[in-house]
């Protein structure tokens, strides 16, 4: 029985891993919702957050301006991208007059993308996420540039693509 | 082999970043500042340590056939426990450089050693062997950390107290720095005039 022995080894792995994963999962958790806390506060800047059904409602001065939508997207290159996406309430908008539904600002909290590559769609390593404010579905062409208005990522096609869609779907809500 | 010499091996003459050459992926990556080096060098010194600790310890359970799968298994078990204990303690910390705590399992350092030393040796010179090439690789990432982040930023120790859950302790030495050494060519650059300096050492010693 040669096989048994690896087996036995990769059981105690598979159980150190389980019970570890059990031990931390809790305080994980916690931290992942502060660091979304702390996220979501920037995103607004200061205004007050309200939580709702599918997100949280933004008040500024006790009327509600916008909501925040937290989305997933499973068009990444690799596993899942957590979205957070803010986007104005008509009639309220940034700086247009239009009185369409406009980004205030998104937010990636969780990926797997390739370092490197496709993790500039993090605020801390490029700027490419802050070129979605202000964009409503009517102000801007969704299709990737040249031909449209949205500049993806080079070498990263795929990760852009999850990223733009999302956000595009969340605005035609 | 003498402690003495896993020592003179890890930290010098057989350096795994500047002589062996391995684990160049995680060192060009997070090697832009000094607190990113810090935080993967300090994972990969313990993931090393622990998997060769490990390896050598069930090297007599093990065939030819089954001993590499066994291997890249312990060590994948190590950078998941790594990864975990991480976003436990240090989230912030984890959300710069968590991509490339999955890749330790790709570094060449760790499957090298496994294959070349812990399957090899006993349990305790294994161990050893393992923090002093850790040891090794930390150093060159901390060094290139520090080169890098002043040279390209014109800063050091930005970030850092996401480590050391101490105030912020990041130093501004000049306005702003030669910005390529800190992009992605920068690394190699970096790298390859310490590999020369170190000839270079190697060279006048002898």
């Amino acid at each position: 029985m040669k096989i048994l022995k690896p087996t036995l080894l990769a059981l105690t792995c598979a159980l150190l891993l389980a019970f570890t994963n059990q031990l931390t999962q809790g305080t994980i958790a916690a931290n992942q919702r502060h660091y979304e806390e702390r996220l979501l506060r920037e995103m607004v800047n200061g205004a007050e957050l309200v939580q709702s059904d599918g997100g949280y409602n933004v008040f500024r001065n006790g009327t509600q301006i916008g909501i925040i939508r937290k989305i997933t997207s499973t068009r990444g290159y690799n596993g899942e991208i957590d979205l957070l996406i803010a986007l104005t309430l008509p009639p309220f908008t940034l700086d247009s007059l239009t009185g369409d539904r406009e980004v205030i600002s998104v937010r990636v909290i969780r990926h797997e993308e390739t370092p490197g590559i496709g993790d500039k769609i993090e605020p801390d390593v490029s700027d490419w996420i802050h070129q979605f404010a202000g964009k409503s579905a009517q102000n801007t062409n969704w299709t990737l540039s040249p031909g449209g208005d949205i500049d993806a990522i080079s070498g990263a096609t795929i990760t852009s693509r999850a990223v733009i869609s999302a956000i595009a779907e969340a605005l035609a809500e | 082999m003498t402690a003495i010499s896993l020592a003179k091996d890890g930290l010098w003459k057989n350096n795994p970043a500047l002589v062996q050459l391995l684990g160049l992926c995680p060192l060009l990556a997070t090697s832009n500042s000094f607190a990113t080096s810090l935080g993967l060098g300090l994972t990969t010194l313990v993931v090393l340590t622990l998997s060769n600790f490990t390896i050598s310890l069930v090297r007599g359970l093990l065939d030819d056939e089954t001993r590499l799968p066994v291997q890249i298994l312990v060590i994948a078990t190590f950078v998941t426990l790594a990864d975990l204990s991480l976003q436990y303690w240090f989230f912030d910390m984890h959300q710069r450089i968590g991509l490339f705590v999955a890749l330790i399992v790709t570094n060449c350092t760790l499957l090298g050693r496994a294959e070349a030393f812990a399957s090899k040796n006993p349990v305790i010179s294994s161990a050893f062997d393992g923090l002093m090439m850790g040891t090794g690789f930390l150093l060159v990432l901390l060094l290139m950390g520090t080169i890098r982040e002043v040279a390209g930023n014109g800063t050091l120790f930005t970030n850092l107290h996401l480590l050391t859950g101490t105030p912020d302790m990041s130093i501004r030495i000049a306005d702003s720095g030669f910005l390529l050494l800190a992009l992605p060519p920068g690394a190699f650059l970096t790298l390859g005039c310490l590999i020369a300096l170190k000839n270079v050492v190697d060279g006048a010693l002898r």
